[in-house]
């Protein structure tokens, strides 16, 4: 299973401020032990949101929204997306992150294509669709 | 917290310390029957005490901790043990070492050869191979012994036999807990790798078919050659294998609303419009069906790449066996064989980053190490999909870039191409790469939907044909199928007909 941890942003992380070098190294230790267990898949950081951008979709229109945003408490400065038999396996892991002062990662499972359901090969998928369509089409008649 | 909750914690750990616990005690007392005991002596003694005090902060040193103090009070108080362990001649050396080990060093420093030393000693070739994949997925994987019996549907008895039977033929045979060097170094790697693909060609097997219970296989297997390729870096074997099962273990998600399926539904049978990525993970359970052992697929691939084999030799040597299957049917497009090109070297993602450039540097140490690129006739045998080899295509990588080797190979291609063979167009190398190669025709699969994509309609004479702007809808030309006549038809429609009593539909 995967999962994505979600590292909150905050006002330092927001100013662009970037980390100080005793946790960099701690972080690249943590990252390195985690690569050498085999289960980190990625691991980026982000920028501030001043360089990002909203888009919103409402009644057929966009609208795209220049950064930077407020509210800091919900925004995301960083993700893990890391291998992981089972949700405990998962905190087991970034329990061992170098993080202090507060800082409260989300941990999310990342959907598989199990749990879309076992039966939908993809032959089967079309082979589904197709009869559908022709008792839609008898239905008609 | 209750106390399964603490306990499914406490498992989540040991499956993450486990390994390393046990390949520092087998570095000890010599012997991992005896360092699994000590091993799961602490467990117990986790399970019972960390309900209580919660989960330590480095719970790997705390396992560490306890398993050396019952190590030492098990030498003391039990006698058999401790003849046993008289046998093996060390026991006032345990004990000394017992006392000095210092832990942190031994989490850290060794831990890495430790385990390295176990991986070799688990996957030892005096084992059988039913013996080694069990005692790495208990050992190394962490599974419990009901866990590799669901995997591999046998009895968990069978299992827990065989991980005796393997403890103690590695006792008798005297098994040295060390990695391999020199002459016989090969060929323990390999016996290494056979172990790890087994498993994921396990998991991948059983997905390919109805049902969904063993990608967790394909995932334990993908986590043994991760940590392998972190401690043999410079094995190009090892980092070709984990490409392979990340290609292969890509594909399995990518199944349900699979990118690039043809637009031409002509054919209900899918396998004969497949291309070598699908083919190469159906490609080992094809030629194990075909009756080839998992061993003598391994062994001629290697022997491609040590050179004891020329590339005509292989080539010959699959034909064989592929005709010996009578039933082997070649694909067909629209008139023309596609030909398929193995692209487990191209399309790489471009990843940014410290991250990124670790992973391009470990990635083209694999593309260094793989050394050939396979051009297939794609064909089938029945239902399954059975690529037929036509051409081994070998550069010389370590003066190559990336791009010239590309190039290279879409020549080579492009230039012994038949007149009724045709290139298929993947992800791997896109149209302008193909135009530069001068590759005389080539196929393009478009998605069902063909906005916003760059396309060139099939079949195309290389360079001839107007290629369509970025962002506009292509539209299917006219085209002839099995004497029907399918006129250039707009977007959404549908035409159906009937064919040897089957309804077919041709999407446009």
């Amino acid at each position: 299973m995967r999962f994505m941890v979600l590292v909150p942003a905050s006002k330092e992380s927001e100013a662009g401020v970037l980390p100080d070098a005793k946790l960099f190294a701690e972080m690249g230790k943590f990252n390195e032990a985690l690569v050498k267990a085999g289960v980190l898949l990625a691991a980026e950081g982000l920028h501030p949101t001043s360089k990002g951008a909203r888009i919103k979709f409402l009644d057929g229109k966009t609208t795209v929204t220049d950064g930077p945003f407020t509210e800091s408490k919900e925004l995301i400065a960083g993700f893990w997306l890391i291998q992981a038999k089972s949700m405990e396996e998962a905190i087991a892991w970034m329990k061992r992150a170098p993080f202090g002062g507060g800082v409260e990662l989300e941990i999310r499972q990342v959907f598989e294509t199990e749990d879309f359901g076992p039966e939908l090969t993809p032959e089967l998928r079309e082979q589904e669709e197709r009869l559908r369509a022709q008792v839609a089409a008898q239905r008609q008649k | 917290m209750t106390t399964t909750d603490t306990h499914r914690a406490i498992e989540a750990v040991w499956r993450i310390e486990s390994a390393k616990l046990i390949a520092s005690l087998a570095r000890i007392v010599r012997d991992i029957g005896l360092a699994e005991d000590l091993a799961q002596d602490a467990l117990v003694i986790a399970l019972e005490q960390w309900p209580e005090t919660g989960i330590p902060n480095n719970p790997g040193a705390w396992l560490m901790a306890t398993a050396k103090h019952r190590a030492i009070d098990r030498i003391r108080r039990n006698a058999t043990l401790e003849r046993k362990v008289e046998v093996l001649g060390r026991a006032l050396e345990i004990q000394q070492a017992m006392a000095e080990v210092d832990l942190e060093a031994a989490l850290d420093d060794d831990v890495g050869d430790d385990l390295l030393r176990l991986i070799f000693t688990a996957c030892h070739p005096v084992l059988s191979i039913e013996a080694r994949v069990a005692l790495t997925l208990r050992l190394l994987g962490g599974l419990t012994t009901e866990e590799i019996a669901h995997a591999f549907l046998v009895p968990e008895a069978t299992v827990a036999q065989r991980i005796v039977r393997a403890k103690r033929t590695l006792a008798e045979a005297r098994v040295p807990f060390d990695t391999p060097r020199g002459a016989e170094r090969a060929a323990r790697l390999s016996s290494v790798l056979e172990v790890i693909y087994l498993i994921f060609n396990e998991g991948y097997a059983a997905t390919s078919g109805d049902h969904w219970t063993r990608p967790a296989l394909c995932e334990d297997a993908l986590r043994l050659g991760r940590i392998l390729a972190e401690l043999m870096p410079n094995e190009p074997e090892v980092h070709g294998l984990v490409a392979l099962m990340e290609l292969q273990a890509s594909r399995l998600r990518a199944r349900v609303g699979s990118a690039g399926e043809p637009i031409l539904l002509l054919d209900q049978n899918r396998a004969r419009w497949d291309q070598l990525p699908n083919s190469r993970g159906a490609l080992f359970p094809a030629l194990l069906s075909l009756g080839l052992s998992a061993v003598q697929i391994r062994r001629s691939s290697q022997a491609v790449r040590a050179g004891a084999w020329s590339s005509d030799k292989l080539v010959t040597r699959w034909r064989a066996w592929v005709a010996a299957h009578s039933s082997w049917q070649p694909g067909s497009y629209a008139g023309y064989q596609p030909l398929a090109l193995d692209i487990t070297t191209f399309g790489r993602p471009r990843l940014h980053g410290w991250l990124g450039k670790f992973f391009s540097r470990l990635a083209e140490r694999a593309v260094k190490g793989i050394g050939f690129t396979l051009v297939v006739q794609v064909g089938h045998c029945g239902v399954q999909r059975l690529p037929l080899l036509k051409q081994l295509i070998c550069a010389h990588r370590d003066t190559l870039s990336e791009s010239q080797f590309k190039a290279t190979v879409l020549k080579t291609a492009g230039q012994s191409l038949a007149a009724h063979e045709v290139v298929v167009h993947d992800a791997g190398a896109s149209i302008a790469d193909m135009q530069t190669a001068k590759v005389p025709r080539y196929v393009v699969r478009l998605d069902r939907n063909c906005t916003a994509r760059r396309n060139q309609l099939p079949p195309n004479p290389g360079g001839q044909g107007r290629p369509a702007e970025y962002g506009t809808r292509v539209r299917p030309l006219a085209r002839t199928y099995k004497d029907h006549h399918l006129p250039a038809t707009p977007p959404d429609v549908t035409v159906q007909f009937t064919y040897a009593g089957r309804l077919i539909d041709a999407q446009g």
